[in-house]
């Protein structure tokens, strides 16, 4: 009983840098659109942190880690639509490109291509205080920058469920004509959705650099594929997204504890969380299929 | 009022015309090159040197580069393969580490011996291994109907931190720095045919390979079967086409081909296996695909000018201070530029469209 504070204080951890992202990738699946690019976004937004903030403090670095991956997106999209080139293939071509500038830039800026380490970027922990309290602890001892992603997360969920943006979203993936017809330009509408999308990749990649202060080279470590299940998984929904979000959170929580309870060999364990949730993807999609039968 | 665009999937992008694919592409990578070594490198004259000319300056450089395109082009065929049956897979990369674990494990320790037979055993082992990491998405596919786009990166994901454990932690050769498998016997690696290069076999067998993925795909029932599945699966089963063999057997080639590319890299130029030696090939393979028009035939000439973005890159950096990522920047560039429709094509829309307003205004509708 006396693991599960901490079980939980990991899951929170972990879920800081997913959420946005999951929610990044479920706002495009609202304009009908895939956007594979998560990862490179989490990482533009990763470095667009460490980068601006080791010149200009941790502030102005988050913010710039909103903007960079929203502009990325943005003009990745606008490229797709005015050049009519498939997403799919810009998002990989996003992927491979945003590593490359990063470690071109990290060569520049910080002398190395490898990990860069700036002092007085690593987030604190805001509410630390409060984290002894019994039971509710683990809610208050994360880092300030865990806190913004899941704000920025909510605060896009909000958008989507609450607004007319989310409305003409839904309409923009399901039927464009009837937007045509009430006079708004779904081009507009996907365009800020990717916008958006690409902001709350930001939001993940600036949580994950500022949990350690640094920039380390693919440290998103695949977290944007499993934003594109989470969405996947969760039915294309904002409760199920969140729900999937927080089930592979649990289990990388699950697998870093049993690392340190067990000493087994820390890539296996890293491992399950990949294979148990391609499992439950199978079984989801086996039930899903016997729902249509009967 | 702006009408809705009829956006493209990759669906859309099936088999097309290589040759103006492949002539944007080169043209693409060597402005972008050139612009590379201006902007990058202090030493512009010699970056651009050794990109563009040191690959080319000598036979073994030429010939090594040649066995660089030979996994890539293998991995590009299994893109193709998957893809023009309609499974958009990721796990190439993961595949492809795996086959590479699998080819240097057979031969660890020598327990299969040494010679042709061991290296025989290595290949069927590399390419076992890709097909076993696409075994559970295929199976995901055949039975329960499971987007292969994301079980197939799941499991390459977790496959790439099992071979990272197994090669750095028990395989590890332990008298070395590297995080790597002991190097296998010189004698059940694939013979080096004009050294010092390191040309092996290993192209030959590519360019066969996608001799046969051509012939399949143009002259086959069952390879007008498999596009028509990719293109439309109902249709294809109306037809009486066994789509069920299609759900999977496609995606369990792809790993084979992935498996055996990861293989080629252990026994031709690596030696062994390396932590990481994928280094996103498959990845790579994709924009390969993408720049061969998923056309088989063209996929050796669209990996040679991937391998010599990567070679041309190192050499560069080698020589001048540009920076070894600019050949991966630049392919992810010529994979965007690729993407795009040509420019023709867009002169085109644009004509159509002004001759809709200018007989009597729009139609409406979406557009083709």
């Amino acid at each position: 009983m006396n693991r599960l504070p901490s079980l939980l204080f990991d899951l929170l951890a972990f879920l800081a840098p997913l959420a946005p992202a999951a929610v990044g990738g479920l706002v495009t699946e609202y304009v009908g659109s895939l956007n594979i690019a998560l990862e490179g976004l989490i990482l533009a937004g990763a470095f667009s942190y460490i980068a601006v903030g080791s010149v200009s403090g941790p502030a102005v670095g988050f913010l710039a880690a909103l903007l960079v991956p929203a502009a990325i997106a943005y003009i990745s999209d606008l490229f797709s639509r005015k050049a009519r080139a498939d997403s799919f293939v810009i998002g990989l071509g996003v992927n491979m490109l945003v590593p490359a500038v990063a470690s071109i830039v990290s060569q520049a800026v910080f002398g190395t291509k490898g990990v860069a380490v700036v002092a007085g970027l690593q987030s604190g922990r805001v509410f630390n205080e409060a984290a002894g309290l019994p039971l509710l602890g683990f809610l208050f001892g994360q880092r300030t920058t865990d806190y913004l992603a899941l704000v920025v997360a909510v605060l896009i969920a909000v958008a989507l469920a609450r607004t007319p943006f989310g409305t003409r979203a839904r309409a923009a993936g399901m039927n464009q004509d009837a937007l045509v017809m009430a006079g708004v330009d779904p081009g507009r509408i996907r365009g800020w959705a990717y916008a958006l999308s690409g902001l709350a990749c930001g939001a993940s990649g600036a949580a994950l650099a500022a949990s350690v202060g640094a920039w380390v080279p693919n440290m998103s470590a695949g977290r944007g594929w499993i934003a594109l299940v989470a969405v996947y998984l969760g039915g294309k929904r904002l409760g199920g997204t969140f729900a999937a979000s927080a089930l592979f959170a649990l289990l990388l929580s699950m697998a870093t504890r049993a690392q340190a309870l067990s000493g087994a060999p820390a890539e296996l364990l890293m491992a399950l969380p990949y294979f148990i949730t391609a499992l439950v993807v199978i079984l989801g999609a086996a039930r899903t299929r016997a729902r249509k039968r009967n | 009022m702006k009408f809705p665009i009829a956006y493209r999937t990759v669906k859309d992008s099936g088999a097309s015309s290589a040759l103006p694919r492949m002539s944007a592409a080169l043209s693409t990578a060597v402005v972008l090159a050139a612009i590379a070594a201006a902007l990058l490198s202090s030493e512009p004259a010699i970056a651009l040197r050794a990109f563009f000319i040191a690959p080319f300056l000598n036979t073994p450089s030429f010939l090594s580069m040649l066995e660089l395109s030979a996994p890539l082009a293998l991995c590009a065929l299994g893109v193709i393969v998957t893809f023009r049956a309609g499974h958009y897979s990721l796990g190439g990369e993961g595949q492809a580490y795996a086959g590479s674990f699998a080819a240097a494990a057979a031969g660890y320790a020598g327990f299969i011996g040494t010679g042709t037979t061991a290296t025989i055993a290595a290949l069927v082992a590399g390419a076992t291994a890709g097909a076993v990491v696409a075994a559970l998405p295929a199976a995901g596919k055949r039975f329960a109907g499971a987007d292969v786009l994301l079980t197939s990166i799941l499991v390459s994901q977790g496959a790439i931190f099992v071979v990272d454990w197994a090669i750095g932690g028990p395989l590890r050769d332990q008298t070395g720095n590297l995080i790597a498998m002991p190097a296998l016997d010189p004698g059940m690696l694939l013979p080096r045919l004009a050294p010092p290069s390191t040309l092996t076999l290993a192209p030959f067998v590519a360019v066969v390979f996608c001799l046969l993925a051509a012939l399949y795909f143009d002259r086959t029932r069952s390879g007008a079967a498999h596009d028509l599945y990719g293109r439309n699966p109902r249709f294809a089963g109306l037809q009486g086409y066994d789509v069920q063999r299609l759900a999977w057997l496609p995606i369990i080639v792809a790993g084979l081909l992935h498996g055996l590319a990861g293989a080629f890299m252990v026994l031709g130029a690596k030696g062994t296996a390396l932590r990481g030696m994928s280094g996103g090939i498959g990845w790579s393979a994709i924009g390969v695909a993408l720049v061969a028009g998923s056309r088989p035939a063209a996929v050796p000439v669209a990996a040679l000018l991937f391998a010599w973005l990567d070679s041309g890159a190192r050499q560069a950096a080698v020589l001048s201070d540009l920076p070894p990522d600019a050949g991966l920047a630049i392919k992810a560039l010529v994979i965007l530029v690729v993407s795009a429709r040509p420019a023709w094509s867009a002169f085109r829309t644009l004509k159509v469209r002004l001759s809709r307003r200018s007989h009597g205004g729009n139609r409406g509708g979406i557009q083709s």
